[in-house]
């Protein structure tokens, strides 16, 4: 018996160098299809988000594209004075509550939802999606008029509606991370004797894991710019951060307003990031075990 | 594996006894497991068989605490567990598809359970070490399981599920994605393993030879009820039904009729004694041989003769398929039934559409009800 075994293994693909297997092509100098949508989107949306990065350095008053030198007045403006750091910390606050939020109730749904097929999964499914298919106003103002009725206004108002908004983000990611999850394997962890909250930490958490984080990073980014709902839930007292530079916009154009959005977009763009390769990683894993 | 252990094994001799008591299943409106009566005893090995859809795997997982019965109880050694969770029944399942958990490496795997159960470290690593070892796959600990073939995997699961010592292991299909060989090897491993540990094992499969050459005793499966029970011997020789028969492997069967005053009658030939008591009431019957209990004769060109308690037929061949030592024969009576005989290789024409005799003895004869 160990003889065939022995050899059975020194066949297996240990070697992750070797020759790519049939079905993924080598890759190739050539460009690719993909290139121009690409290079599009580039053109169309991330150029003109950059721009606000040269606009908040310039010295003037006004802003100004190029720049007419170098001063980081105005992100000192931003740092001390109440109105803007008030705002930044509020907007924190509302993301990192709908985090916590979203995750406590999307990753449950998500695994819920992707690892076994059940009677009225779809139609629960549906449900979970609206508030990404409807259009924000209508849900803005649709929210608006439920919350006042019971006064969740401000700060509790703006982070229920925003963990409404961000809980699909994670119930989808943490679904088609829970895809990956053979439902025998939740039999087999209870029969070796996990009780149901261990097989959660010790098989559910680990094998979701990736999917879970990025529903949150997700979660923290829906929540961070949003502004629609939020024009409609804030009080006077309790302003976030894109609501405070919306404000800010009616009144009076300066270069602070560039320096807000520059680090909104460093924030946004170092979560999206993280989301990415935390994505990435796990496609990764999931061809290495596949 | 089969070459005597160094390592001290404890033997479990807490082997439990199962029981299921008028157990059913529905998922909405099929019935899918009926008024189940099972008793397994202690250390035993019995197989549940059965064709696809017959509730083999819905029984197991009723066993294991996965699905609770609809009506009906299980009980370990006479106490009732039907309502206890399946982490709190200490019992040991090996799935079809391993199912090992990919984000554990081979050790961490095999220590699971032991994990679940709080055995300190360095008794844990003993024990995942000596059950690796009983699998045959010492110092795999640190392997990837993505990295282990089929087998590989299985023995891995199978470790899994005996390192905590369970009073009672259940296995799905352990070998059902195995290639031939490898199902033969792994069978005589089980088998040697369930020897060693002296613990109760219900394995579920759908090949009748595994079923017959494993198990101490065979049950069959048919719809969510046991159509026949008993060791591999009785149900393959003294099958209790058509089904029964049909099911654990080839046979030749014609169809007769039991008259009133012990007689028994086969088509075209004059009713003679039944030499045995049937029990069965006056009315159709079927004749049941195994193939080694019938003798296949070059033709003799006589008509077909019931003397005392011997019949010679001769019979038409359909087809035959040469297996090694012996050929397999099919076969037509010129009223139409068919079946299946083996002879030893040499001497027989069995061409299609040839012509052999048979010589069958009525007292190795099985005797069925007609199915309705
Ligand atoms: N979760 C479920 N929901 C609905 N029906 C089910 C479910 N599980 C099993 N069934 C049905 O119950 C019947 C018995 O299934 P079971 O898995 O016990 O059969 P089996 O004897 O193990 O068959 P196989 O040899 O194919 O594994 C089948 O008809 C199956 O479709
Ligand atoms: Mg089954």
């Amino acid at each position: 018996m160990s003889a065939p075994a022995r050899s059975d293994l020194a066949a297996a693909p240990a070697d992750p160098v070797g020759p790519p297997p049939p079905g993924r092509p080598a890759r190739r100098r050539r460009l690719r299809p993909g290139a121009l949508p690409v290079a599009v989107i580039v053109i169309l949306l991330v150029l003109p988000s950059l721009i606000v990065v040269p606009m908040s350095v310039s010295p003037g008053e006004i802003l100004r594209f190029p720049p007419d030198g170098f001063s980081l007045d105005w992100y000192r403006t931003l740092f001390t004075e109440p109105q803007w750091t008030s705002a930044m910390l509020n907007s924190l606050q509302v993301a990192l509550a709908t985090t916590v939020l979203a995750v406590l109730i999307g990753a449950p749904a998500g695994l819920a939802l992707g690892i076994r097929e059940w009677r009225g999964r779809g139609l629960l499914l549906g449900l979970v999606l609206t508030p990404v298919v409807a259009p924000p106003v209508v849900v803005a103002i649709g929210m608006y008029t439920t919350y006042a009725q019971v006064e969740l206004i401000g700060r509790w108002g703006l982070i229920a509606a925003h963990t409404v908004l961000a809980v699909p983000f994670v119930v989808v990611t943490v679904m088609s991370a829970a895809r990956q999850i053979d439902p025998t394997w939740l039999d087999a962890a209870r029969s070796l004797g996990a009780s149901p909250l261990r097989v959660a930490l010790t098989v559910l958490v680990p094998l979701a894991g990736k999917g879970i984080a990025s529903g949150a990073l997700f979660a923290f980014i829906t929540s961070w710019d949003e502004v629609v709902v939020s024009l409609y839930l804030t009080d006077p007292g309790f302003k976030t951060l894109p609501v405070q530079m919306w404000n800010q916009l009616r009144e009076r154009v300066d270069p602070t307003v560039a320096a807000v959005a520059s680090v909104m977009l460093l924030i946004t763009t170092s979560a999206m990031v993280a989301a990415l390769v935390i994505g990435w990683r796990r496609d990764g894993a999931a061809r290495e075990n596949g | 594996m089969v070459q005597p252990e160094r390592t001290a094994e404890t033997p479990t001799t807490r082997a439990v006894g199962v029981s299921l008591r008028s157990v059913s299943k529905s998922y909405g409106a099929t019935a899918v497991v009926r008024d189940l009566d099972l008793e397994v005893a202690p250390g035993e090995f019995v197989s549940m068989l059965g064709p696809s859809g017959s509730g083999k795997t819905t029984t197991l997982k009723m066993i294991a605490g996965f699905e609770q019965p609809g009506a009906g109880s299980v009980h370990f050694d006479g106490r009732d567990v039907t309502d206890l969770p399946p982490e709190r029944r200490d019992v040991g399942v090996v799935f079809q598809n391993y199912s090992l958990f990919p984000h554990l490496d081979v050790g961490a795997n095999v220590a699971f359970p032991l994990r679940m159960r709080r055995v300190p470290g360095q008794e844990r690593a003993e024990r995942v070490q000596r059950a690796l070892e009983m699998v045959d796959l010492g110092g795999y600990e640190r392997r990837r399981v993505a990295q282990l073939s089929g087998g590989q995997q299985q023995r891995v699961a199978i470790a899994r599920a005996i390192v905590f010592e369970p009073r009672l292991l259940l296995m799905d299909e352990p070998l059902g994605a195995l290639d031939r060989r490898l199902r033969e090897a792994m069978q005589l491993e089980i088998k040697s393993l369930h020897e060693r540990l002296g613990v109760t094992v219900v394995y579920v499969t759908h090949d009748q030879e595994e079923a017959l050459t494993m198990s101490d005793r065979v049950v069959l499966f048919r719809d969510g009820a046991i159509e026949q029970h008993g060791s591999p011997r009785e149900v393959y020789e003294r099958p209790s039904t058509a089904f029964a028969a049909d099911f654990l492997g080839d046979s030749l069967s014609i169809s007769a009729r039991l008259l009133p005053g012990g007689l028994l009658e086969v088509p075209g030939l004059p009713a003679q004694r039944f030499p045995l008591g049937t029990g069965m009431p006056v009315g159709p019957v079927r004749l049941m041989w195994r193939p080694h209990a019938v003798e296949v004769t070059a033709p003799s060109g006589l008509p077909a003769e019931f003397s005392a308690d011997r019949l010679r037929i001769p019979v038409e061949v359909l087809a035959g398929g040469y297996a090694g030592d012996v050929t397999r024969l099919r076969v037509r009576f010129a009223w139409g039934d068919e079946g299946v005989v083996a002879t030893p290789s040499r001497g027989i024409d069995h061409r299609r559409g040839s012509s052999v005799d048979l010589h069958l003895s009525l007292a190795s004869a099985v005797l069925l009800p007609v199915q309705s």
